[in-house]
């Protein structure tokens, strides 16, 4: 089938004020077919935002690609000059920032900003700006607001409306509904899922509601401490998790307790990227690990049409 | 119990820029409830309904258009500068917004440090720091990283933790753990949970996720464009839902279709706000606003559907 996004063996690093680089992605590999959608799931400052800023070229200033490689449309975008990229960005391939406020601008109403993203002129773009608007929940007040007129909701969805503009290929999306009521999120689903449909959009969905995925991405992979851990089809991952990590996390799903019920977290020490655990690095947490995995790091295994990084699954090491 | 809080017919304006002209944005609507001392008070509600200027509004960070707030008896609408300053050091807020909130030429650690409270030396309060840290889930030895460096559920734990190292009797936390993974966001809650059992705090919790207003708030109100359809105990209110918004609330899942597809941001201004979606509208809402009436004991809901001779409408 035909990729609209491949990620080959993905390193990027940062550079601390002090020290040696640090590496945050550690060989990071996912793909997503054409009018696919897959989802990115796993702890929170596991490298899920590195990854997709890498694929949009912007990284922040202290960081680096060390190496891998990212195709758009099977083409290696790592080395295009910016100049280069910036005509697939924002067509090809858009994106829905995490935090809304630190990419809007407060000096500009929502309207001009969206407007402000539309490629190319030509007749009627006001008028698709407002529709789109609407599409997302918004009324056309919204328009002449400025960001900090608007609620953090709000704000998402012009965010959201702004990275459909241009019906792109590739849609990124970093957890584009954390400031949505339900029935509000469950609407901007279903505009996304139509625009599936008609436009043949392809998504990386970054989230860390794993109800949220299952609902609507084709595979879901796991993420710990800069690696994909675990990539297999929704269900799966709900029913018969494999890498403990994912076990774990699913096992935290409110569905999965009844009210009253303490909320289980997942016990231990947070990685922390300039000192991670030697062997598999969630072993300090692991309840299942064995003599292997202080030692050695897990390879990708694959499981049917997944992968996982586990000596669980056979002892398969990293090369 | 104590009230804390009563809030009095509180309003709140703002006069926008519309397509055809001035237009007014009406973001809090006679707005009427009381928390009690060292609850956990949860509001939920449609996106845009107000929740953020409420919490603002309660610690006069938003000046009301009209209406009295009063806390521990005292008016403190109206109140002077002078005497409030008093007042706002036990109050804080996380910011929904992380990232608005965070001062980004400020170490984190800086940042916590600066709210902990007189007495300590500096050697104190930056262990006392580290361990805000640890607390919620960050490696200690980040302790000197600045905000940009931090992933975004991580800024949003160091906001969390520079509001608890406050030891604040009363905080607004507005939507403190939406950008958290399920195992995370536990913990955090327990955090809070924790303290608030310590410090005797009393929580105003917003969140859009009815789970965790399910887990942590003892009473709760859901509000719908700017006015609170229905409040009263947690168990009760998302329990048993008497208000039609509520109950599609409560009935919407990513596992259940709701029969409402459309967003419902479709408001209408005469009349009960939600008559435009509501399944069981009458006549009488689309000409008349419902009040807040009692219910059941402790139990209060704004729509017509509650009173006696609902049928006759
Ligand atoms: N500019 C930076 N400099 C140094 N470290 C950074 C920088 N940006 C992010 N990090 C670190 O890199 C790691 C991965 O961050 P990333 O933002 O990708 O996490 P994430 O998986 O998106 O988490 P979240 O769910 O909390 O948003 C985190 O540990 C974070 O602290
Ligand atoms: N400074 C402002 N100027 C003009 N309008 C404002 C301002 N602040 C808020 N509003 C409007 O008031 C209404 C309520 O906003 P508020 O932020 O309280 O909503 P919310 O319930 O917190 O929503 P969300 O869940 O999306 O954060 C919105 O229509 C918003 O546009
Ligand atoms: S490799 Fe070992 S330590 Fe790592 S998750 Fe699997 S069993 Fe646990
Ligand atoms: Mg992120
Ligand atoms: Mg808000």
């Amino acid at each position: 089938m035909e990729k609209m996004l491949e990620i080959k063996k993905l390193e990027v690093s940062f550079r601390p004020a002090v020290g040696e680089s640090v590496k945050i992605l550690r060989g990071v590999n996912l793909s997503v077919g054409k009018n696919e959608s897959l989802a990115l799931a796993g702890e929170s400052g596991s490298g899920k935002t590195v990854t997709a800023r890498a694929v949009m070229k912007l990284l922040p200033n202290n960081m680096n690609f060390e190496k891998g490689e990212i195709l758009i449309r099977d083409r290696n975008v790592m080395n295009l000059k910016e100049q280069e990229f910036r005509k697939i960005r924002g067509k090809d391939v858009s994106m829905i920032f995490q935090e809304p406020s630190s990419y809007l601008n407060p000096v500009f109403t929502a309207g001009s900003q969206v407007l402000e993203a539309v490629k190319g002129d030509g007749p009627g773009r006001k008028e698709r700006t407002i529709k789109l608007l609407n599409e997302v929940g918004l009324k056309e007040n919204v328009f002449y607001q400025y960001p900090h007129q608007l609620s953090g909701g709000m704000q998402q969805r012009v965010m959201i409306a702004m990275a459909l503009i241009n019906n792109p290929g590739l849609l990124i999306a970093d957890e584009p509904t954390t400031a949505l009521d339900v029935t509000t999120a469950y609407g901007i689903v279903e505009l996304l899922k139509e625009m599936m449909e008609k436009h043949g959009l392809s998504m990386l969905f970054i989230t860390h509601d794993i109800s949220l995925a299952v609902n609507f991405a084709n595979m879901i992979a796991v993420m710990y401490a800069g690696r994909i851990v675990e990539l297999a089809g929704a269900g799966e991952i709900l029913n018969s998790p494999l890498h403990p990590y994912t076990e774990m996390l699913v096992s935290c799903l409110p569905e999965k307790y009844k009210s009253g019920d303490k909320i289980k977290t997942i016990e231990g020490k947070v990685p922390d990227f300039r000192d991670l655990p030697k062997g598999c690095s969630f072993h300090p947490r692991c309840p299942y690990k064995k003599e292997i995995c202080l030692r050695e790091e897990p390879g990708e295994m694959k499981r049917g049409e997944g992968i996982v990084r586990c000596f669980k699954y056979g002892d398969f090491v990293e090369a | 119990m104590e009230t804390l809080w009563k809030l009095n017919k509180l309003s709140k304006k703002y006069f926008i820029r519309g397509l055809t002209g001035a237009e007014e944005i009406t973001a809090l609507d006679s707005v009427e409830m009381e928390i009690f001392g060292g609850e956990t008070f949860g509001v939920i509600g449609e996106s845009g309904s107000g929740k953020t200027t409420l919490g603002k509004t309660m610690i006069r960070l938003v000046e009301p258009t009209s209406g009295e707030i009063y806390f521990k008896g005292s008016k403190i609408t109206g109140m002077r500068e002078k005497e409030f300053i008093k007042l706002r050091r036990s109050f804080q807020i996380v910011f929904q917004d992380p990232y608005r909130a965070l001062n980004p030429r400020m170490a984190v650690g800086n940042a916590i440090m600066e709210g902990i409270r007189e007495g300590a030396g500096r050697a104190q309060k930056k262990e006392k720091a580290g361990h805000m840290l640890e607390l919620v889930g960050i490696a200690p030895e980040r302790i000197d990283d600045f905000p940009h460096q931090f992933s975004g559920g991580e800024r949003q734990r160091v906001a969390v933790a520079r509001a608890l190292s406050t030891s604040p009797s009363f905080m607004v936390c507005d939507e403190p753990t939406s950008n958290l993974d399920l195992s995370i966001q536990a913990k955090i809650l327990n955090l809070f949970i924790e303290l608030k059992e310590k410090l005797n705090l009393t929580y105003l919790f917003i969140s859009h996720n009815i789970k965790i207003i399910e887990f942590i708030a003892d009473r709760v109100a859901v509000m719908y464009a700017g006015r609170i359809a229905e409040y009263g105990s947690t168990a009760r209110v998302l329990g048993n839902p008497l208000h039609p918004y509520t109950k599609l609330l409560v009935a919407a899942s990513f596992f259940k279709k709701t029969e409402t597809d459309k967003i419902p941001y479709k408001v209408e201004k005469q009349g009960c706000p939600f008559s435009r979606l509501c399944p069981d509208v009458r006549e009488i809402c689309r000409k008349e606003k419902p009040e807040l009436m009692p219910a059941e004991e402790g139990h209060f809901v704004a729509c017509f559907g509650f009173t006696n001779n609902f049928a006759e409408y």
